[in-house]
């Protein structure tokens, strides 16, 4: 049994491809010891993230990232416990604005800030699953 | 003129008008014509003379000239025919003048074809090849540069290429220089291909990758990152020591064929030296790219090996760094790529690691502390602490274990922790364990006599050949008797070599010194090395202690490990005793050592004579109302007390 748990977030400041990379080594470094997988995007200054695996790991990173101060309006759009991972072997997906714009990323009706028809988490999961993929 | 007409034309001028032959007239003129006669006879006769003279004079000289061209001339054949270059020579009609043996043999034409008089169009159309190079066009004239030498090269036939240097001269004739070039070039290629490939497996080595990665640098710019992943082979040395070298060379090449076939269309894969490869991936989305590949790679890798009837198991480290945000050169890539996989393997092996900056100053503390350390010796900057052990039996203190401290100028204590193992890694341990033992010694050979010191002797110091001889050397100069030495050593010292190992610490104990297992219990399989060498002294380790109290087994371990140990003849030191209720629990044996903060921290040297004396004068004090085994010996707590003041 796993947990995964899907949140939106507002970056405090625009992130260079630079340093959203440094996110993901870090988070990636970190998370090959703990298991945990998922995916990381980032488009118009807001972030979306899944994570997904051992649920006290999850739920101890959930906490962590709560509190860090390069992102505020903290939004869990789902969160509970799940029998299969949407995202086993991918760790993390960096997603530019480019990325997002493009056809594939209307089609699934993306909006800034993940709103609209992205509220709705499975919406969101198949966005990050397209993009992850 | 003949004699008749001379004779007719003196007879009519000695004739008169009359038709009279007047004798007395024609007389003289024939004496005068005989005179002459015979003189013109004699000068004709040395003309004669001197003509045949000057004539054998030029025979000779002909002569001679002739014998000397025949030898220049057998001189110019001898060389040109035994020239390794093919020569050619056409006159300004292009026709052949001359051509060697060589040139004949080279371009395997037929002799009758090679004379005087062939046409260069004749030559070229017999020739089994093409030409392939011709580096200096002009046209068939020739006036322009003409000196200036053409290069031409053919590809014969069967495959041998000949190398042509064309000399035209001022007149328009030529002369032409062919050499077989078909093993200059081979060899060029092998030594090409030599410096630019490992010769175990044929990957791309150090050098071609790096020159890949700047490729890839190049064209991949603006668009997507490039990943570098450094991999090193978890356990390959084990399988050199124990198997052998050639066991390690199949592994090493069925490694590479496992990667190669890792790899998509577009990667490199490289061996960089010894059991390290690298792989330079631009063919995915970074970095989720090279976490798949360096997933796949510890999957395949951690596969067993079949060799010559061994079945072999390794794992694989990975460090990756990626382009641009890690490194735009090969150079800055490859090295934190290395920084990386060093904190995959110090984070557990069989693992990999993304280059974090932080790392980069991880690793640049660590080699100015490897620097210092080079000098701190010099510089008096080591300091040896002593920290005391305590029979339970008699609570006397039987020996001081030595600790070293650093005092760095600039950046204050260094723990052994910090720096041990870079002098471990560096090889300055060395150098470091030959000050301690010798400033160890010349220190305890002014303690009392029945108590001694202990030092601790590191896995390098072992492996390395002299250390023998190093103690005993020590000991000479310092004067203190062998069995006032302890040497400690760790598991892993047994762990390495074990003949040498062996060899070595059974030479120590035949001088009389004591040998000692350090942090007994952290290896694998400790109780093992009890049996391969007779210690005189386990030090069980502190993890042990600390457990008590909260781990019922810890101290069952304790009493079991202490009871194995005295059975066999040796002795025990139970280290990190911190609490009095440790202390009680690991005393009830009343057996062996005890060190530990709650008994002394570490002394300086200045400091443990009167800590000694100190323990006397209490230990000859009547302990009243206290039987042993006592929580805390009793002989030690004022010392104790002093001691935690000044410390």
């Amino acid at each position: 049994m796993y947990m995964r748990c899907v949140y939106v977030s507002r970056a405090t400041r625009a992130f260079s491809a630079a340093e959203l990379y440094d996110i993901v080594r870090v988070a990636q470094n970190r998370n090959t010891t703990n298991g945990i997988t998922g995916a990381l995007l980032y488009a118009d200054g807001f972030f979306a993230q899944c994570l997904e695996g051992d649920p006290f790991h999850v739920a101890e990173r959930i906490s962590v990232i709560r509190r860090d101060p390069r992102h505020t309006d903290f939004d869990v759009r789902t969160t509970g416990t799940v029998s299969s991972l949407l995202f086993p072997d991918h760790w993390m997906t960096m997603g530019g604005q480019l990325t997002l714009m493009d056809e594939r990323s209307v089609a699934l009706g993306y909006a800034p800030g993940f709103r609209g028809t992205l509220e709705e988490p499975d919406a969101l999961l198949a966005l990050m699953q397209s993009l992850a993929a | 003129m003949s004699v008749s007409r001379l004779l007719a034309r003196q007879i009519a001028r000695a004739t008169d008008a009359d038709g009279v032959l007047q004798v007395a007239l024609l007389l003289p003129m024939i004496e005068t014509a005989y005179a002459d006669c015979e003189r013109d006879a004699r000068r004709t006769d040395r003309s004669i003379e001197l003509t045949v003279e000057d004539n054998d004079r030029l025979q000779a000289r002909l002569e001679q000239a002739m014998t000397e061209l025949a030898v220049q001339n057998e001189r110019f054949a001898a060389a040109i025919n035994n020239m390794s270059h093919g020569l050619t020579m056409f006159d300004a009609a292009q026709a052949l003048v001359v051509a060697n043996e060589r040139f004949r043999s080279m371009y395997d034409l037929p002799a009758p074809l090679v004379a005087p008089g062939t046409t260069r169009d004749q030559l070229v159309v017999a020739i089994a090849g093409r030409e392939v190079r011709n580096e200096r066009r002009e046209d068939d004239s020739g006036t322009t540069s003409a000196t200036r030498p053409r290069h031409r090269e053919w590809l014969l036939a069967d495959g041998r290429t000949i190398e042509t240097t064309e000399m035209r001269l001022p007149t328009g004739a030529s002369v032409e220089l062919h050499e077989d070039a078909t093993e200059r070039r081979a060899a060029t290629r092998r030594i090409a291909h030599m410096a630019r490939h490992d010769a175990l497996t044929a990957l791309p080595n150090r050098v071609m990758f790096r020159e890949h990665i700047e490729a890839a640098l190049l064209s991949t710019q603006q668009e997507q990152p490039t990943a570098v992943l450094c991999i090193d082979l978890d356990q390959f040395k084990q399988v050199n020591d124990t198997l052998g070298h050639p066991v390690g060379d199949e592994l090493l090449r069925l490694v590479a064929e496992r990667l190669k076939h890792s790899i998509r269309t577009g990667d490199i894969v490289s061996r960089l030296g010894g059991d390290e490869f690298a792989i330079v991936q631009g063919s995915e989305e970074q970095p989720h790219g090279a976490t798949q590949l360096a997933r796949r790679i510890i999957d395949i890798l951690s596969k067993p090996f079949d060799i010559e009837g061994h079945r072999v198991i390794i794992g694989a480290s990975i460090g990756i760094a990626i382009t641009p945000f890690d490194g735009e050169t090969s150079d800055v890539l490859l090295m934190n790529a290395d920084m990386a996989l060093y904190r995959a393997k110090a984070e557990g092996r069989n693992t990999f690691r993304f280059f974090e900056p932080e790392m980069n100053a991880t690793s640049q503390k660590r080699r100015q502390i490897e620097s210092d350390m080079r000098i701190a010796i010099d510089e008096r900057q080591f300091e040896l602490y002593y920290q005391p052990q305590i029979s339970m039996q008699t609570n006397a203190i039987t020996g001081f274990e030595a600790l070293i401290r650093w005092n760095h100028p600039a950046q204050g204590r260094i723990s052994p922790a910090d720096f041990i193992p870079i002098a471990e890694d560096t090889g300055v341990i060395i150098q470091i364990g030959e000050w301690v033992l010798e400033t160890a010694c010349a220190t305890a050979v002014t303690w009392p006599e029945e108590i001694r010191v202990a030092v601790n002797v590191s896995p390098l110091q072992v492996r390395k050949k002299g250390l023998t001889t190093t103690v005993a050397q020590v000991l000479e100069k310092t004067g203190l008797a062998p069995d006032r030495l302890e040497l400690e050593i760790t598991e892993t010292v047994m762990l390495n070599d074990t003949e040498h190992t062996m060899s070595v610490l059974h030479a120590l104990r035949a001088m009389g010194v004591r040998i000692s297992m350090d942090d007994f219990g952290t290896g694998y399989s400790s109780l093992s090395y009890l049996r391969r060498f007779p210690f005189h002294k386990i030090k069980i380790d502190q993890s042990f202690v600390a457990d008590i109290g909260n781990d019922e087994n810890a101290t069952l371990i304790v009493h079991a490990v202490t009871q194995l140990v005295r059975s066999l003849g040796m002795s025990t030191t139970i280290e990190g005793v911190e609490t009095a209720d440790q202390l009680s629990v690991v005393s009830r044996d009343g057996f062996g050592d005890v060190q530990g903060y709650l008994l002394s921290r570490p002394l300086p040297a200045s400091t443990v004579l009167s800590f000694i004396e100190d323990a006397r004068r209490t230990a000859s004090l009547p302990a009243a109302g206290t039987s042993y085994p006592p929580v805390l010996p009793p002989a030690l707590a004022p010392a104790l007390a002093h001691h935690f003041e000044c410390t």
